[in-house]
């Protein structure tokens, strides 16, 4: 079994989080919100403290693991890594949205009908 | 799979610590706002801007708090905890309210669970052995009547033929003569078991050997086995009681193994035997032994019965004659084949009532729920106005009945165990089964638990549905008006009190019924003084004793030495003590015709001081006397009953009469005359359940001595003085011979009442529970229904009412539903008491003086449950009321 179903959004997001955790590593909250505002305006609508919903939701699965440290202007602050089963589920999740992402891109550049 | 595992172990965790997961998230959010405002600052805000735009930024911190703990944890779970606080918060400040509702579940939760333990003793639970369902017992069936046992022979081809049991065992039971030289002879429960009937039952002996399987081959060395009780008790639990040599109905055996204490299997027994069956006991249609058996996995009941039923149609061809109105062979398990009959029945009808009163207090505390539930429905209206869904608050109500019915329940497992204990002493009697224990189980607390759940519901979702249903707006209005109760209420709660009121009425006719056949079987006594009279038993067994000449010998020194024991006034041999017979025979009269009716009599076999000893002398001719030798005419005495209903006007004595066994046919020629020579008193001499005594006719001993007689003893002494007294008699005449079960004959009336004072007590004590719950309910609902209409009242008496029509208004709406309850209730009696049947005596499942009775007595506790509330409603100032109210 996979990820539990979840609506296009928050998938979005849940990828978002996992790929930057891959890609930059362990990094706090406001960090991993920051980043992901600058990838898109659209993923965190609402506020910031939205990204702490979905933090919650991927440590509860163990795709994430989290721990106290220092940040790096001495703040005390919680960071997040990705764990092993959270790159399995990363690659399995972005194989997934490549496919999707390509059939509707090849359906997309269908010429239209003369 | 594992992902979802983890998850919800996670959500569990974060559930259970929920304050330190708060605590942390709280400080996690701190160091994101302390992160965004620096950041803020940076770009040139001032501090306080910063702090503003990084807040709004992040989000609300506390409505976020909320989301986070929801999606971590288990919300529905969090809900529901937090109704629980709030019902427990409720009830503690409505404290009346929970203590009587609490009160009343409990006592209808208690009670039914303790009807639940006997019942699931006597039915569910079966032998306390391994493999307990795979055992079966075993009859022939007869073409008519219920069942039969089966002979060796036959029991040889059952076991031979069947493939569907693991095994087949078969025992016969006795009471046996144990003699030894270790202690005075004493009367044990005895029985021959074959060889592997141990190891069908799965039971292992505590020392020394079970039996083996040549052990019950003929020709085998004699052994026994003793049951550990037997084994503390007589022999001190001495370990060298093994090897050691036993007599047993004189018959010598060695000891070889001693069996745990609580196995008793088949019937109570202490000592086993091997089944060796010798002469005519080996003959096919000896039929005595019954025999069980030991399913093989895999096989079930109607496969067995299936087999079986080829089995026995093989033996019917290969043995024609023998088979003679026989149809089959029948299974029963060891529950269907040993607690049956009136048991049954009484068990079934104690269960019907618990649930009864159990229905009455639901339907109180639905009702104490619903007057409360009206009190709230201001707050409730509130809260559906404020966008509450009527699932969540019906939800909420419901959890408060839950709560109640908890704490009902909890209260109510103490009220079982005690309830138990009472039962198990009452019921304490050497004829049940012995694998019949009154205990509380697991299965017993897992129904505890259900009816809770049961309970809460029943008494909660009425009121709640109801209560949710009303239209908010309305209400507030009418709340603000303080207006009358509305009709829907109380038609609702009226409908609870007419339910309750006509479960009472069952409740309360089938314990009127029970105690009028108690005071029926209490009021029936012999008709003799029986001050100081005392009885003992004495059997003649074995091979001594097979001959009539010995038996006879025995009486006639024993009858002669009693006389002249000192202490005792007058002593006198019988096979019947009143009001008890000796056995029933059918009558025949010398000048009636070959097929005129054979009534069924009384006999009871006689020694020549028994009605001199009852203080009753004959009415005419003589008695039975030591003339009467076995040689000489058969004689007999008839009581006065016999000869007016059979002899009408004409002169009995020297009439001659014949007693044909009761299973004999009728005519027999080998049954045996009597000339009539006296006629005695009429003394009661059948059963107590009669109506009218029995006719009776008295034999003499020594024309027919009997293997068992009972030795009557008037005296002044204490009841074990004088059977150390007796027993010295005894022992001058046989060493070996026991003298048992010593009682007076206040005991044996104790005793023999017993039945009928344990069932009306129970149903007494269930019928006064009920009774007090539903007035308690009725009078409940009057109070609250007066205090509601207390501005009603007022306008009513202002405008002109008299307090006479004010009462009236009060009390009518009790005696409608009194009446409706009374109506439905007679007639759910007259269907329900039928089922008791058997257990009544002398009274009838429609006896109209117990309906009257119960009538009368419910509208008295209902008149009185009504007054309080009517004379305060007599009492309420119009001026307050409406200015008040």
């Amino acid at each position: 079994m996979t990820a539990p179903k979840s609506d296009i959004l928050q998938g979005t997001l849940d990828l978002m989080v996992l790929k930057a955790l891959d890609a930059l590593g362990p990094m706090h909250g406001y960090g991993l919100a920051k980043r992901i505002e600058q990838i898109s305006e659209e993923a965190l609508r609402v506020n910031q403290g939205t990204i702490y919903l979905c933090l919650v939701r991927l440590l509860q699965n163990g795709w994430i693991t989290a721990a106290w440290g220092t940040s790096e202007n001495h703040r005390k602050a919680k960071f997040y890594a990705i764990s092993r089963a959270g790159r399995r589920q990363l690659v399995s999740e972005a194989e997934n949205w490549e496919r999707v992402a390509g059939t509707i891109g090849r359906l997309l550049q269908l010429a239209p009908r003369r | 799979m594992r992902t979802r595992w983890r998850s919800t172990l996670a959500r569990v965790r974060a559930f259970v610590r929920t304050r330190a997961f708060d605590r942390d998230f709280q400080e996690e959010l701190d160091s994101h706002l302390a992160m965004l405002t620096e950041d803020n600052v940076r770009r040139g805000m001032t501090p306080d801007a910063a702090r503003r735009a990084a807040l709004v930024r992040l989000g609300n911190p506390a409505a976020l708090g909320a989301r986070h703990r929801d999606i971590r944890g288990l919300p529905g779970l969090d809900t529901a905890i937090g109704d629980v606080r709030f019902a427990l918060r409720l009830l503690r400040k409505d404290r009346w309210f929970a203590a009587a509702a609490i009160v009343t579940l409990a006592l209808g939760i208690g009670v039914n669970a303790t009807g639940f333990t006997v019942v699931d003793a006597a039915f569910l639970r079966g032998l306390p052995f391994k493999d307990a369902a795979r055992l079966y017992v075993l009859w022939w069936q007869p073409r008519a009547g219920r069942r039969m046992p089966v002979s060796y022979p036959e029991f040889l081809d059952w076991r031979a033929r069947t493939r569907t049991f693991e095994g087949l065992g078969a025992y016969r039971s006795a009471t046996m003569n144990l003699s030894d030289h270790r202690a005075q002879p004493q009367e044990v429960r005895g029985a021959w078991v074959t060889a592997n009937s141990f190891d069908l039952i799965a039971e292992r002996p505590i020392l020394g050997r079970g039996f083996a399987a040549g052990d019950d081959r003929k020709g085998a060395a004699p052994v026994a086995i003793i049951g550990a009780g037997l084994w503390n008790a007589r022999y001190g639990g001495d370990t060298g009681v093994i090897g050691s040599p036993i007599a047993l109905d004189g018959q010598t055996a060695t000891i070889v193994g001693v069996m745990p204490a609580d196995l008793k299997f088949p019937d109570n027994t202490d000592v086993w035997l091997p089944l060796v069956p010798t002469g005519p006991q080996a003959r096919r249609d000896a039929r005595v032994l019954r025999a069980f058996g030991l399913l093989r996995r895999g096989e079930d009941r109607r496969s067995a019965q299936a087999e079986m039923n080829a089995v026995a149609q093989g033996i019917f061809a290969a043995y024609p004659g023998a088979s003679d109105g026989l149809t089959g062979i029948r299974l029963e398990t060891f529950t269907e084949a040993f607690v049956g009959g009136a048991a049954r029945t009484m068990f079934l009808a104690v269960l019907g009532a618990v649930w009864l009163v159990l229905l009455i207090a639901c339907a109180n505390v639905a009702n104490l729920l619903l007057s409360r539930s009206i009190h709230r429905r201001h707050e409730i209206a509130v809260r559906i106005a404020l966008g509450a869904s009527r699932r969540r608050v019906v939800g909420q109500l419901l959890i408060e009945s839950a709560v109640l019915g908890v704490a009902g329940g909890l209260l109510g497992l103490a009220v079982t165990v005690w309830g138990i204990h009472a039962f198990a002493a009452a019921i304490d009697d050497p004829g049940k089964p012995f694998w019949l224990s009154f205990t509380v189980d697991y299965t017993v607390f897992g129904y505890v638990a259900a009816v809770c759940l049961a309970a809460a519901v029943l008494s909660g979702l009425a009121p709640a549905l109801h209560v949710s249903s009303t239209g908010s707006g309305d209400v507030l209005k009418e709340g603000a008006r303080g207006a009358t109760e509305g009709v829907r209420t109380r038609w609702l709660s009226g409908a609870m009190i007419v339910a309750e009121l006509s479960l009472s009425v069952v409740l309360l006719v089938g314990a009127g019924l029970m105690l009028r056949s108690f005071l029926n079987v209490a009021g029936r006594d012999p008709g003799v003084p029986t001050d100081g009279l005392t009885m003992m038993h004495v059997q003649l067994l074995g091979e001594r004793y097979a001959t009539a000449e010995a038996r006879r010998a025995f009486y006639d020194r024993l009858d002669s030495r009693l006389v002249a024991t000192s202490g005792v006034e007058s002593a006198a041999l019988t096979t019947g003590v009143p009001p008890f017979d000796g056995g029933e025979r059918r009558l025949a009269l010398d000048r009636s015709t070959a097929d005129a009716p054979r009534p069924f009599v009384s006999t009871v076999t006689i020694g020549a001081r028994y009605f001199q000893l009852l203080n009753r002398g004959l009415l005419r001719g003589r008695t039975l006397s030591a003339a009467d030798r076995a040689a000489g005419p058969a004689v007999a005495v008839i009581n006065q009953r016999l000869a007016t209903r059979f002899f009408a006007g004409a002169d009995p004595i020297g009439r001659r009469i014949q007693l044909i066994p009761s299973g004999g046919e009728p005519g027999a020629h080998a049954a045996p005359w009597y000339t009539i020579i006296g006629i005695s008193p009429t003394i009661r001499q059948g059963s107590l359940e009669d109506r009218d005594p029995n006719p009776v006719v008295y034999l003499s001993y020594r024309q027919d001595p009997p293997a068992r007689m009972t030795i009557l003893v008037r005296s002044r002494m204490a009841p074990v003085a004088v059977l150390s007294e007796v027993r010295r008699e005894v022992q001058a005449i046989d060493r070996d011979q026991p003298l048992t079960t010593i009682q007076t004959f206040d005991q044996m009336m104790a005793s023999s009442r017993w039945p009928y004072r344990l069932s009306s007590g129970v149903f007494g004590l269930l019928g006064v529970i009920a009774l007090v719950l539903s007035a308690v309910g009725l009078y409940g609902v009057m109070a609250y229904s007066v205090a509601q209409r207390t501005r009603e009242i007022g306008v009513r008496v202002a405008l002109g009412a008299t307090w006479r029509q004010i009462r009236w208004l009060v009390l009518r709406r009790g005696a409608l539903q009194l009446a409706a309850g009374l109506a439905i209730g007679a007639i759910a009696a007259l269907g329900a008491s039928r089922i008791l049947g058997r257990m009544l005596v002398g009274v009838g499942p429609a006896d109209p003086i117990t309906y009257a009775a119960i009538a009368i007595l419910l509208v008295i506790v209902s008149a009185a449950a009504c007054f309080v509330p009517a004379r305060r409603a007599t009492r309420v100032d119009p001026l307050t009321a409406i200015r008040d109210a």
